[in-house]
């Protein structure tokens, strides 16, 4: 009976030891595996590692990075990407926001998604979400606009609008962990 | 008793098992002697009659049979929980030893994740190139001209962009006078001067 009864108690411990592993296997799947860092250029981001480091064409560009798989078949311009850039404030964060998605949406192919404040820990910031029809596929792009001294950053996620959602958790992770120092 | 100390020394059961049946043995047949000895003192209380001699015979012999049922039905009694014990323990090896397949399935599991590197392998050597930019240098193309409103930021909601014409945009309004047409204003008209047939005279005065 008491063989019996150890026997019960063992069979128990045992189910909740098995409930733990299996929860903590699915939460370890919520986040983002292995991540690397990259300091350049006066900034610091975190970004996932499966993800690398990338080359952008734009001047503005301080640092770039993106998903390897997600490059378009017979190029290596990748779809899924991060670009951070600097440029220096000629006005009000707000002027030049301005100024420059009036020049974006004067083009029929730029849509406005959304837009408003946000805040990346004490700084404020601006968002601005819109997508671009780039001979038939659309993309969405999410800006965040930061005001740091006399320049502002702004962080541009891309991604297919269609595999956008699915990339938040990525963007999220890299926009959390986005320093300037 | 006598069988099970035979059967113990001929070495037909185990020591285990003879204690066990000993002790059992010993215990019931405590009992059937505290029940003879009940029923000797009921039988003291009662006048042993000559009539009722048979009787007694057939009530020592039923008591026999009564006492061999006892007997057997320990015996068999003690065969079946012999049997669930049996039972039980074999239920609480087959748990003892669902534990352990779990934990080692578990166990295997676990350092099978951890010492095989399922993540892809980061290519560091990929070159990969992004064209995508903040300040992206396009041509307008929008007939109707967007003005930002600074205001309409600060609500962080969508923002209602005006549509009216600012000095920049002139331009874009004079090539588009087919999709916002603008009510042209009525002419007035000029009031003709009416002829004065002796315009000598006015002039020299």
């Amino acid at each position: 009976m008491k063989k019996y009864l150890l026997g019960k108690y063992l069979l128990g411990i045992a189910i909740i030891m098995a409930v733990i592993f299996v929860s903590g296997c699915v939460s370890n799947s919520e986040n983002i595996d292995d991540p690397q860092t990259l300091a350049q250029n006066g900034v610091l981001i975190k970004y996932p590692g499966n993800w690398v480091v990338a080359n952008s064409l734009s001047n503005d560009s301080i640092i770039s990075v993106a998903d390897p798989n997600s490059t378009v078949p017979g190029s290596d311009f990748a779809q899924i990407n991060v670009n951070i850039e600097k440029r220096q404030l000629s006005s009000s964060l707000n002027t030049m926001y301005n100024k420059t998605y009036t020049q974006l949406f004067s083009n029929s192919d730029y849509t406005l998604l959304a837009e408003g404040n946000t805040s990346k820990g004490d700084m404020n910031a601006l968002e601005c979400m819109y997508s671009v029809n780039e001979n038939g596929t659309i993309k969405q792009h999410k800006a965040i606009w930061i005001e740091k001294g006399n320049y502002v950053y702004v962080l541009l996620f891309t991604a297919p609008q269609s595999e956008f959602e699915s990339q938040n958790k990525n963007f999220e992770f890299i926009l959390n962990s986005f320093k300037i120092t | 008793m006598k069988e099970l100390e035979k059967d113990y020394q001929e070495g037909h059961i185990s020591k285990e098992k003879y204690q066990y049946l000993h002790k059992e043995y010993q215990s019931r047949l405590a009992t059937i002697n505290a029940t003879d000895k009940v029923r000797t003192m009921q039988s003291r209380k009662k006048p042993i009659n000559s009539k009722t001699k048979t009787s007694h015979r057939n009530m020592a012999d039923s008591s026999k049979i009564k006492d061999k049922d006892l007997v057997d039905k320990y015996v068999v009694n003690a065969g079946k929980n012999q049997k669930q014990d049996i039972n039980i323990s074999n239920k609480g090896k087959y748990a003892i030893i669902a534990v352990v397949f779990l934990i080692m399935a578990f166990m295997g599991g676990i350092s099978f994740g951890l010492f095989n590197d399922f993540q892809a392998t980061s290519p560091a050597n990929v070159v990969v190139t992004i064209n995508d930019s903040a300040f992206p240098e396009v041509e307008s193309n929008v007939t109707k001209n967007v003005n930002m409103n600074s205001s309409s930021i600060d609500n962080s909601t969508n923002t209602d962009r005006n549509s009216d014409s600012d000095s920049n945009s002139d331009s874009n309004d004079d090539s588009d006078s087919n999709s916002n047409p603008t009510p042209s204003p009525t002419p007035t008209p000029s009031p003709s001067p009416t002829p004065s047939p002796d315009t000598d005279s006015a002039t020299n005065t």
